[in-house]
């Protein structure tokens, strides 16, 4: 860790309060949803932390926050040593320049009645930037995310899934930002154009030099686009750590619940997926103690009772944090095995049979 | 096709071909696909946006409303060909011997009506008994799929559900009248991995329970080697490889499957770098010539772009429909057969540069 990064996030929460109406409110019958609660993490500078959890964990809401597009509760969050909660609207809309998010879905983040070159210029329009040179900056923005130039004036539907969200991505460039919150941006996607946006995104953080906040649902995503990862669940960060480190040593049980039940693309393994069972439960009655202990495999009595923080696990490396109670008992190394060769070799445009081998004759007649 | 089971398959799929005439131009949805189904199996279809998997799928029971129809092909099950069929006799085979259950449990579930009501109805649609042993039978399927506490919550409203437990109450939907065959299009798609992991454990009992077979429409290749026996893979309306779930994963035949293989991120891999099937997937209005897959395709020639490739045994129980993958038949009998088949222009040979066969 340096003692510098470029976002510090610090004790944050948000608590939405739920009251349906006047009745409700009037027998002070407000419910609180502590949807992100008390969650601290740094972000290096050229740095891509990973958000991972489940629906319900708080991802969304942490980056919501870190923005204040939802007004954080309590908590600081400080970017390049100006704590973004304490600034006024104006200051904050200044700093929006510096600060960018790519959405899940592009075909609803883009505004349908615009060209996409309007929408990519409108982030310079807003903030004044680049007057007289927005247009060819649109092309050369379109050019560095893959897209011709000359659809500029084409509308968000004309394009498929894939190049609306390099529409959004070329948006979020446009007034050179140096951090990007990308908010699940490959999980609208076919799986065959994934791959295409994530090589954008690594190539885009090396050009611009750009620090990355990536939040995914889909751990094999963030194995490869990450370089730490955090792991969410119920509003709380349950652990952090390089992403090699998470991969090859998980400590919390929920981690490794969420990397047992990952459906693998290999028959044998995906076979062996290990059931968590139990949902997450309601953000409105969390359970005692620590929020994981209805379903977890390893919970005992106390675990009702603690609340655990989020610990250093001993004599782990890389800034490795657990929180839970159980931590120095389990095993380690009971990650998931590195096969990259193999399937690289197994799956290559080379191994592939390019000369037809024809059969003979008798064969090809009991083909029906 | 001796790797496959020796008797009849459940359901037998043949060139089925679904349109849709829109104002933008002719969707071809399903694009001559072909697949069976056997006795007790899962069988996978896989496949990305604009694949017609899903019209597949609603095309076999007769679920194509207008704009769309089913052009031709038959869909025979038992040895009956479901597309003769007169609306009556499908409505008692629909939910009977075919069921079927939906990606998205909220808009399958009607909102003003009990979770309980809505899977008596289907009961008593199908078969005549009494409330009461309609609401039995209900608790009894509840439990059946792992709904907790299922004597109140028979009671409760779909809003009072998780996404998971509707999705469960849906496939206790779908299993209430022991249907033969299930069609399951994407059930766990809107869930969440755990939740995932768990709604296929309740099928796989299921399945066995009450023997059904299982067609599982997905495009998440994972899943697909979790739960199938067998796999097709759509592309641009039809399949383009069959094959067993092992020899698929193991060695694909389809450039296709070959770059799907290559392009999802893998848990078990750590590189940076991902290697993409460039280009984008193909707009079912405007379908490439030849073989829709060329013009992403890292081995397509100049025959490509004009000769569409049939599905074609390449080696015992496996299937490809690519001009270049090993053991493709490129020989005049089987380029006479598959003329004789379509009807009209068959396609031209492509220059064969192998030679002439032995």
């Amino acid at each position: 860790m340096s003692d510098d990064p470029l976002l510090s996030v610090s004790g944050l929460h948000k608590y939405f309060t739920q009251n349906d109406g006047f009745i409700d409110r009037l027998l002070g019958a407000d419910e609180t949803v502590k949807a992100v609660n008390g969650v601290s993490f740094d972000i290096e500078r050229g740095e891509t932390l990973g958000l991972v959890g489940e629906s319900g964990s708080g991802k969304s809401t942490t980056a919501r926050s870190v923005l204040r597009l939802d007004e954080p509760t309590k908590g600081t969050v400080s970017y390049d040593g100006t704590d973004l909660t304490a600034l006024s609207d104006r200051e904050m809309t200044e700093m929006r320049k510096r600060i960018q998010i790519v959405f899940q879905d592009p075909a609803s983040s883009l505004n349908r009645r615009k060209t996409v070159g309007q929408i990519i210029k409108q982030p310079m329009e807003i903030h004044g930037l680049y007057k007289g040179e927005r247009d060819a900056r649109v092309d050369e923005l379109m050019e560095t995310v893959g897209l011709p130039p000359q659809y500029s004036n084409r509308y968000p539907h004309e394009f498929s899934g894939g190049q609306r969200q390099r529409v959004g991505i070329a948006r979020a460039l446009a007034v050179d930002p140096d951090f990007i919150v990308a908010d699940e941006p490959v999980s609208a996607l076919d799986v065959s154009i994934q791959a295409q946006i994530l090589n954008l995104l690594d190539d885009l953080q090396e050009e611009f030099d750009l620090t990355l906040l990536f939040i995914a649902h889909d751990l094999s995503v963030i194995r490869h686009v990450c370089d730490r990862v955090a792991v969410m669940y119920l509003g709380e960060i349950v652990e952090l750590a390089d992403a090699d480190e998470l991969f090859s040593n998980p400590q919390h049980p929920y981690t490794r619940a969420l990397l047992g039940a990952i459906p693998q693309p290999v028959p044998e393994l995906a076979r062996q997926r290990q059931v968590l069972e139990g949902e997450v439960p309601s953000p409105l009655d969390p359970p005692s103690g620590c929020s994981f202990n209805p379903r977890c495999p390893e919970a005992t009595e106390e675990c009702t009772s603690v609340d655990p923080t989020l610990d250093d696990v001993a004599g782990a490396t890389g800034g490795h944090k657990a929180a839970c109670i159980h931590v120095d008992e389990f095993e380690t190394g009971a990650g998931v095995p590195s096969a990259a060769q193999d399937v690289d070799e197994r799956f290559s445009i080379e191994n592939f049979d390019a000369e037809p081998t024809l059969v003979t004759d008798g064969r090809g007649d009991d083909d029906r | 096709m001796s790797a496959e089971p020796d008797e009849q398959p459940v359901l037998e799929i043949r060139d089925l071909v679904t349109r849709f005439y829109t104002d933008e131009g002719t969707v071809k949805a399903v694009d001559g696909s072909s697949f069976d189904l056997y006795e007790g199996e899962t069988l996978g279809i896989v496949g990305e946006s604009g694949s017609g998997k899903s019209v597949t799928a609603l095309s076999m029971l007769q679920l194509v409303d207008s704009p769309g129809r089913i052009e031709r092909g038959s869909v025979r099950y038992r040895g009956d060909d479901l597309l003769k069929k007169t609306e009556a006799e499908m409505r008692s085979i629909r939910g009977n011997d075919i069921a079927m259950m939906f990606q998205d449990p909220m808009t399958s579930l009607n909102p003003v009506f009990t979770v309980g009501d809505q899977i008596s109805r289907v009961i008593k649609t199908h078969q005549d008994v009494s409330d009461k042993a309609a609401r039995e039978r209900t608790i009894e399927l509840m439990a059946d799929v792992g709904i907790p506490e299922p004597t109140s919550r028979v009671d409760n409203y779909p809003h009072q559900f998780s996404g998971g437990m509707r999705q469960r109450a849906l496939l206790a939907m779908a299993i209430s009248c022991e249907p033969d065959v299930l069609i399951a299009d994407e059930p766990t798609t809107a869930l969440d991995v755990t939740i995932e992991t768990q709604i296929f454990n309740v099928l796989d009992r299921l399945q066995e329970k009450y023997g059904m077979s299982i067609i599982l429409i997905t495009h998440d290749l994972g899943v697909v080697a979790g739960t199938c026996d067998r796999v097709a893979v759509a592309y641009g309306g039809r399949v383009v490889e069959r094959a067993g779930v092992d020899a698929l994963f193991e060695n694909p035949r389809h450039p296709y499957t070959r770059g799907l293989m290559r392009s999802i991120p893998r848990l078990t891999d750590d590189t940076d770098r991902l290697t993409p099937v460039e280009g984008d997937v193909p707009n079912l209005t405007d379908l490439p010539s030849g073989c829709s897959f060329h013009p992403r395709c890292p081995h397509a020639t100049a025959e490509c772009e004009s000769y569409d490739p049939e599905l074609r045994e390449v080696e015992p129980g496996r299937e490809a429909a690519c001009l270049h993958a090993r053991g493709y038949d490129l020989s005049p009998s089987a380029i006479e057969t598959e003329r004789a088949e379509a009807d009209g222009g068959g396609p031209t040979a492509p220059a064969t540069d192998g030679g002439e066969p032995r």
